[in-house]
């Protein structure tokens, strides 16, 4: 039989802490028969899937909010801070029923241009006019 | 402007999960610092500060009413929930209360 074999590390003087999630289901973890390094640079930190037109969070993870704050603009709040700014973002709008809502999507950090480890302020426009639009489907997701 | 909560948050603050609400105002705090000087390009967190995100102490299972409230404290700028004006700056409705039209969520201000 396979065991697994839980390690400290001697250089270092931090506690390792495992938490259970908020569930009354029992819940498995199965891990690939390679090595991996678990949650390590690189891996998607928080996502959403946010609809603007109804003003709903379908689903997300580590995100702690969503600021509606007018046609095509919204804030990303992350549930914890990330430790700089220079996680990677990624931002895509669609789902809207319509010819003419062709989405061109950016994003600024924060308020005024500045960038913020807390949050991801983003904006869409459609290209006929280039004014701002809600899309139905808003998906966000983090890197770093 | 309207503030829609993840539920995932929110099952994680009735469960008890969250830290003191001053662990992120420390963060926030430093990083206004930050801007403020004009270092923020460089900016990094302090290790310890950021780490208490998940270290601290948790503070317990909160009510639905109580989780909003730490929400607020939390994603809305300080300056909007912090000061007394002499008008409403925001309110906490539920989501059915929230206008789906655009032209009436527009209404919804927080900004001052």
């Amino acid at each position: 039989m396979a065991t697994i074999k839980l390690q400290g590390n001697a250089s270092g003087s931090g506690t390792v802490i495992l938490t259970a999630p908020s569930t009354n289901s029992t819940r498995t973890i199965t891990l690939p028969d390679q090595d991996v390094v678990l949650g390590g640079a690189g891996s998607i930190k928080a996502w959403v899937n946010y609809s603007h037109t109804s003003n709903v969070i379908r689903d997300s993870n580590q995100v702690s909010s969503v600021t509606d704050i007018t046609a095509g603009i919204f804030t990303v709040n992350w549930t914890s801070a990330f430790s700089n700014t220079y996680y990677i973002t990624s931002v895509m709008a669609g789902g809207n029923n319509s010819s003419t809502n062709v989405p061109a999507v950016g994003y600024s950090f924060g308020g005024g241009g500045a960038a913020t480890t807390t949050l991801l302020r983003s904006f869409n426009a459609e290209d006929v006019d280039g004014g701002f639009v809600d899309y139905d489907n808003q998906d966000v997701m983090a890197i770093h | 402007m309207v503030l829609v909560p993840s539920d995932n948050w929110l099952e994680e603050a009735k469960a008890g999960l969250l830290p003191p609400i001053s662990v992120y105002w420390a963060l926030q705090d430093d990083e206004q610092q930050a801007m403020a000087e004009g270092r923020h390009d460089t900016f990094k967190h302090d290790p310890e500060k950021h780490a208490a995100q998940w270290t601290a102490p948790r503070i317990g299972p909160l009510t639905e009413e109580e989780a909003i409230e730490y929400l607020i404290m939390k994603d809305i700028p300080r300056h909007i929930w912090s000061v007394e004006y002499n008008r409403p700056m925001f309110k906490i409705v539920k989501t059915a209360d929230v206008p789906s039209d655009r032209q009436f969520r527009n209404a919804w201000r927080l900004a001052a």
